[in-house]
């Protein structure tokens, strides 16, 4: 393990310690082997920071994979939004993580997800009330106490719709990031997602989002729900809502993700999905 | 109502898995949760998917989420306790094939070193991943320990 840390460290200086550009892809398990015979151009990789809490052959090729390219750490448990307290175990396993694989970020959700000691494993909207507001800036800033760094969070899908709101996501998000110096992830489909589900244009979000805040976006394929109008941000088919036009009004030469989570095509398609998305914003 | 009232509301609701009674939105939530708990299970469980079908193998996903809820941030620690929960309800299915093949199943998918189970059932375990039905006898009396080693990189399970 030693000899490993220390090759990292070696080749840190060389491909693995570049910062993430361009279009990247996610990092999933059935196509380990392939990217790290170089079966995809991604230039970045996103890891799931839970698919990693246990030891085991995943974190040899991991390492491997930092060796040759930057990645970024991506959570679903940190419950930013939530009241209850952080899960110390977790924390704690995180930061080895951290420590041993160096990511350029780590990111999760402005979400909750655990509460009263039961966890959802599913991200659902924080109100955004000065209360949540308050109780965001608290979490936050004791999380990024923890890590000595910026935590990353990023816009999800929302089906519900609470009353007597303060704020509107985008000055929710605001206030938050100034308060804490907390970065952005804009999800590009998640916005698009619940916009089309409350039948409104997104023309406005975009040109108010604070774009300097934003370190890298996700784009993603959805689906319908069955026997409603309601669309789901199901991660389980290639982007199609134009997301290539959006990124090049709005956020050229940002990092994009291609974030794939059901129904995982091989690398080949991924790759040629990725490629479509590279020339649709210009060939970063 | 303030902050924390209103995540116990969605919480207790959610966690109640009973699609029927709910609003469509919080139905959104409650499918999300339960299919991914599904899939997790069934991917991590290969070996009692197959024996016990897609029906029977739902029943007692759905009851261990009922029972025990997800008491962890890291969902493996839940989806492990599956031969944990067996165990305890050995009472209620008075499988023993279940409850081995489970262990089994955790050892392949967790990287675990080995765990001991009737004579048999590793090719009881095996016949079952490889699709076939299985015909294996088991041997009530004797035991194996199915152990996990590594060729070049890769995984294998053997049976002694
Ligand atoms: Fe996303």
């Amino acid at each position: 393990m030693q000899l490993q840390v220390k090759l990292l460290e070696k080749n840190a200086l060389l491909k693995g310690s570049q910062k993430i550009e361009g279009v990247g892809l996610g990092l999933r398990f059935p196509h380990f082997d392939d990217i790290l015979n170089n079966k995809t151009g991604s230039p970045w990789f996103e890891v799931i920071t839970e698919d990693f809490l246990e030891e085991g052959p995943h974190h040899k090729k991991l390492l491997q994979l930092r060796e040759v390219a930057p990645i970024v750490f991506h959570s679903i448990g940190l419950n930013v939004g939530g009241v209850q307290e952080f899960d110390k175990d977790y924390l704690s396993a995180f930061k080895k993580l951290y420590n041993k694989f160096q990511p350029q970020y780590i990111s999760d959700h402005l979400c909750w997800s655990a509460h009263n000691g039961t966890y959802h494993h599913d991200l659902l909207p924080v109100p955004y009330t000065h209360e949540g507001l308050s109780n965001a800036v608290s979490r936050v800033n004791y999380i990024q106490d923890y890590f000595s760094r910026p935590l990353v969070l990023e816009n999800i899908t929302s089906y519900l719709d609470y009353k007597n709101s303060d704020f509107t996501e985008i000055e929710f998000l605001k206030e938050l990031s100034k308060k804490t110096g907390c970065k952005l992830l804009l999800d590009i489909t998640n916005v698009i997602i619940n916009h089309k589900n409350n039948n409104e244009p997104t023309k406005k979000y975009f040109d108010d989002f604070p774009v300097e805040n934003v370190v890298y976006c996700h784009v993603s394929g959805v689906k319908a729900t069955e026997g409603s109008t309601l669309i789901i941000d199901a991660h389980n088919s290639a982007y199609g809502f134009n997301e290539d036009v959006l990124i090049k009004k709005y956020f050229k030469n940002m990092p994009i993700l291609i974030e794939r989570d059901a129904n995982i095509p091989t690398l080949a398609e991924l790759e040629e999905e990725r490629l479509r998305l590279k020339e649709g914003i210009g060939g970063l | 109502m303030d902050y924390k009232d209103i995540l116990d509301g969605i919480s207790e609701e959610i966690t109640s898995l009973s699609p029927e009674d709910s609003m469509l939105n919080l139905r959104v939530y409650k499918n999300n949760i339960f299919n991914l708990n599904i899939d997790l299970f069934k991917k991590n469980y290969p070996a009692v998917f197959s024996y016990l079908g897609e029906r029977n193998f739902i029943f007692f996903v759905r009851k261990l989420l009922m029972d025990e809820g997800v008491k962890s941030p890291n969902i493996n620690v839940f989806i492990k306790s599956f031969t944990m929960f067996l165990e305890k309800n050995k009472g209620m299915h008075k499988d023993e094939n279940l409850l081995e093949l489970s262990k089994i199943d955790k050892l392949w998918s967790y990287n675990l070193s080995e765990v001991t189970v009737r004579k048999g059932m590793f090719k009881f375990w095996s016949q079952l991943i490889g699709g076939h039905t299985p015909v294996a006898e088991i041997n009530r009396s004797e035991v194996e320990i199915v152990f996990s080693y590594e060729v070049n990189g890769s995984r294998y399970l053997s049976a002694k």
